[in-house]
């Protein structure tokens, strides 16, 4: 078969004069902390990470956004393009377009967002219940498959109504050990219910099982789903099926 | 710096596989625990994995014990510290099936009970040893999850492990506590306690965009062991892998096959669509990512400074198609990425591949016994390293799917021998512990608001260029000191650079750390690729002359002073290193005379092959 040489630059190469947004939180002194805009080169087929990347190298050296893989497995550069919940090695930009943080968890840092609140919640209800044990005797079936996708982005957290009423937050507590605050949320968002779901159920769930489920599941507020669309979750898993729906059903049967 | 009043008996580096085995093991054995991790938890490379485990004997009754240490030792150069890979091969059924009770689900096949393998050997291995799961490394990320999330013991993402503390006499020296910084509350901290774990995976970013691993692999246990006073082994060997695609810019790097995925007729293609090489599936992966390497720097590369991997007369004729189905089977992942990247046509064999190779794995590491205490370099009681940045293991080159095996059984082990050590270091003095802290907490915090001229990202993005050309698949003298220079010239200006003042997410000074640790590093890379004067394994010099190799190459760091060591090595019996090679040479002799078969007996011969491996 032929292989052809390009010949001269190709059309990646090609610099066009537009430009995306990045919205950034900065500043040296934390309580003088002001959101601005910078305006990025953008070239066809940049994706928002390589946006952030170009950012940082050209425009503003302590940048701050998170990555890891850079090819949609890790979970970590989940950011808003356009308001909207994406994984930023996975989604191309455009002119015009504007690349901002999680608007669904307190911003730390340019498009930085603190996560430790809803792990201090997972762990809190996790202790809750019997985290299933043991040796599966079978293969995973596509539903156990399914719900293994999870990558834990957090990008369901964004459009989720019930995760909303976590604010405003309390006041930040201290937590005892590391004086470590956790700004503490009560309410569950879909990755939540997943986890939660995966950990505590086997294939056969017991009666048991399913009543401290759902006491939990009630506790995190599941009875808000019941008016909701359904999670959105950027990878297609069908959490509201898979999870929410049944997790609602053991509540109604409490 | 605050210093905590609580202590842990162990405080783990890292948030992946081998740090959260060892954590739930040592937390079972009724140890405290704290882990700190600088990504979210249960992350790392692990997660992004292709998630196959090797574990002995699970597609092989022969495969005895002796079988699999002799096929690690040989593929490694005999490089390997022969009581670490014994551990290995006695330990992975084990461990294995304790990540099963936590959770990790195999697919079982109903006939039998049996657990469902990888149809062929992976890469290296002489028999099929390897097990695969749905989601891949996901899966494990899961299960390592929840065998977390089970157990009460103290987790913290957004953590940095900035340096293992040490106190006690020269004579016998031991591990303290540890320094952090915890960037959301803006904090300087640091906990006292008994043992370290280092469990901090690769240095891929070194030689950023040109890896695949996760962004958080930037030698920090490396680093931290060599500040510490460890000694490093095994540091010239760096497993490239050798396909990953050389653009566009956003998937610079990114893995799209091993070697076998070349298939039997699959080539190696330059700029202008010469053949560099053939018969590609039975090659190593050093080897093809070498002839990559060389090509390039003779002017020979494509646009983008790789090679092309040109699989189109596998899908020719009657076996094309079975190819095409065996293909999307086993590589679907990869064949969308190539279909992103570079197109359907591509991702359809219709047109070539242009790749580049990329840092895959770090088979050096640091010096450990078999329980992954270091060991090596005079006393230093109560450090430990699992994991990736451990070497001894792999020698100088790592078996398909062993990785995710090593995490567990050294994160067991590891556990255990912590507890056993405890025992003698019950008592010891720690009340000079807030001194020592302080004195090494002082470097940081005057890092904080420091004016200077460059931004540490900067220097970043130097240092990995320039690895890359110096420190990549190949690599001669006059380019590793060119780089010893380019190094001392980094670190210069790395005391220079300017540092955001605010303590809350201070990117600049984690950017810094990362810079310090990655220089360290690349250093050590450097000279013990200086004083492997000639070609084995991953370490290839186009400057080879011929020298012994029965030798580990150490290094360590000390009062400024770089020391380099050997470490000599057991030889594996000559008829079984002959026996190898033959094995070797009859499977690259059948793909060459395949490829020399008339179209329509290739065709047949190929369409049972490819029948055979689809059952």
């Amino acid at each position: 078969m032929k292989v052809s040489r390009r010949r001269g630059k190709s059309k990646m190469d090609e610099k066009k004069t537009e430009t995306t947004a990045v919205s950034v939180l900065h500043g040296e002194e934390r309580d003088a902390m002001s959101v601005g805009r910078i305006q990025v080169d953008c070239e066809k087929g940049d994706t928002a990470l390589d946006i952030l990347m170009k950012a940082k190298a050209a425009q503003v050296p302590d940048l701050s956004f998170r990555f890891g893989c850079r090819n949609r497995r890790c979970g970590l550069c989940a950011v808003e393009i356009n308001g909207e919940a994406r994984l930023g090695c996975a989604s191309e930009v455009q002119h015009g377009d504007c690349i901002g943080p999680l608007k669904s968890l307190p911003i730390v840092r340019d498009l930085v967002v603190d996560r430790s609140g809803v792990d201090a919640l997972l762990a809190q209800k996790t202790a809750l219940l019997k985290v299933r044990r043991g040796m599966a005797e079978c293969s995973p079936d596509l539903f156990h498959i399914e719900l293994g996708r999870c990558i834990g982005c957090l990008a369901c957290l964004s459009r989720c109504p019930l995760h909303a009423k976590n604010y405003p937050l309390p006041p930040l507590l201290e937590k005892e050990d590391f004086g470590f605050s956790t700004s503490e949320f009560r309410f569950g968002n879909p990755y939540l219910f997943l986890q939660l779901y995966m950990m505590a159920v086997t294939d056969e769930p017991g009666p048991d099982e399913r009543a401290k489920l759902a006491a939990v599941a009630s506790e995190l507020g599941v009875e808000t789903c019941l008016s909701c669309g359904g999670c959105r979750c950027i990878r297609g898993i069908p959490v509201f099926n898979l999870v929410v729906t049944p997790l609602l059903k053991s509540v109604q049967a409490l | 710096m605050k210093v905590l009043e609580a202590s842990y008996d162990i405080v783990i580096a890292g948030g992946g596989g081998a740090a959260l085995t060892c954590a739930a093991a040592a937390t079972d054995l009724g140890l405290r625990v704290l882990v700190l991790s600088k990504d979210p938890l249960a992350g790392g490379d692990t997660k992004i994995s292709e998630g196959g485990i090797c574990v002995r004997g699970c597609g092989d009754p022969e495969d005895t014990v002796a079988s699999f240490v002799s096929n690690l030792k040989i593929k490694g150069d005999d490089l390997a510290d022969d009581d670490i890979v014994r551990a290995f091969a006695n330990d992975s059924q084990h461990a294995y099936a304790w990540l099963r009770k936590e959770g990790i689900r195999p697919f079982i096949r109903e006939s039998d009970g049996g657990l469902r393998t990888y149809p062929m050997p992976l890469g290296g291995h002489n028999t099929v040893r390897s097990i695969p799961h749905a989601n891949g490394g996901l899966a494990f990320a899961h299960a390592l999850s929840g065998s977390w999330r089970s157990r009460k013991y103290d987790a913290l993402g957004d953590a940095w492990m900035l340096e293992v503390l040490c106190g006690g006499p020269v004579e016998s020296r031991h591990v303290t506590g540890a320094l952090i910084y915890l960037p959301v509350k803006g904090e300087l901290v640091s906990v006292r306690a008994s043992a370290v774990v280092l469990a901090t995976g690769g240095l891929g970013s070194l030689y950023f965009p040109n890896t695949d691993n996760t962004r958080s692999n930037t030698a920090d246990g490396h680093a931290m062991a060599l500040r510490a006073g460890a000694m490093l082994v095994d540091m010239e060997q760096i497993q490239f892998i050798p396909f990953a695609m050389a653009r566009p810019r956003a998937f610079r790097g990114i893995f799209v096959g091993e070697p076998a995925a070349a298939g039997p007729l699959g080539v190696l293609r330059d700029g202008h669509g010469r053949i560099l090489m053939s018969g590609l599936m039975h090659r190593t992966r050093a080897e093809i990512a070498a002839v990559m390497a060389v090509a390039v720097r003779k002017g020979r590369g494509t646009p983008s400074g790789g090679c092309f991997l040109d699989l189109s007369e596998n899908a020719r004729g009657r076996s094309g198609s079975l190819f095409r189905q065996l293909y999307s089977q086993q590589n679907h992942r990869c064949l969308e990425v190539v279909a992103r990247a570079q197109g359907r046509e591509a991702a359809a064999f219709k047109a070539p591949w242009e790749v580049v190779p990329s840092a895959h794995y770090c088979m050096g590491g640091v010096c450990v016994d078999e329980n992954g205490a270091v060991s090596g370099n005079g006393a230093l009681h109560g450090l430990f390293a699992i994991g990736q940045v451990a070497g001894g293991l792999h020698g100088s080159n790592r078996l398909g799917s062993t990785s995710l095996s090593e995490i567990l059984v050294f994160g067991l082990r590891a556990a255990a021998a912590a507890v056993k050590q405890l025992d003698t270091s019950a008592g010891r003095d720690l009340s000079g512990f807030r001194s020592e802290a302080d004195a090494v907490a002082l470097g940081y915090e005057r890092m904080m608001g420091r004016k200077g001229v460059v931004a540490p990202e900067t220097l970043i993005r130097r240092l990995s260029a320039c690895a890359w050309e110096k420190i990549g698949p190949a690599r001669d003298a006059d380019g590793l000191h060119g780089f010893l220079r380019e190094i001392s010239g980094i670190r210069k200006e790395s005391s220079l650079t300017n540092i955001g003042g605010d303590p809350v997410w201070n990117q600049s000074f984690m950017d810094q750390v990362e810079l310090e640790n990655m220089l360290l590093a690349a250093e050590s890379i450097a000279r013990s690729a200086l004083a492997r004067k000639s070609s084995l394994g991953a370490h290839y010099r186009l400057d080879s002359r011929s020298g012994s190799w029965a030798f580990s190459q150490g290094v360590a760091f000390s009062n400024g002073q770089w020391r380099m060591s050997r470490l000599k090595r057991v030889v594996s019996p000559f008829y079984e290193r002959c026996r190898d090679k033959i094995t070797d040479g009859a499977k690259r002799m059948q793909i060459h005379l395949l490829r020399m078969l008339p179209e329509n007996l290739q065709d047949r011969v190929l369409v049972s092959k490819y029948s055979r491996w689809m059952e």
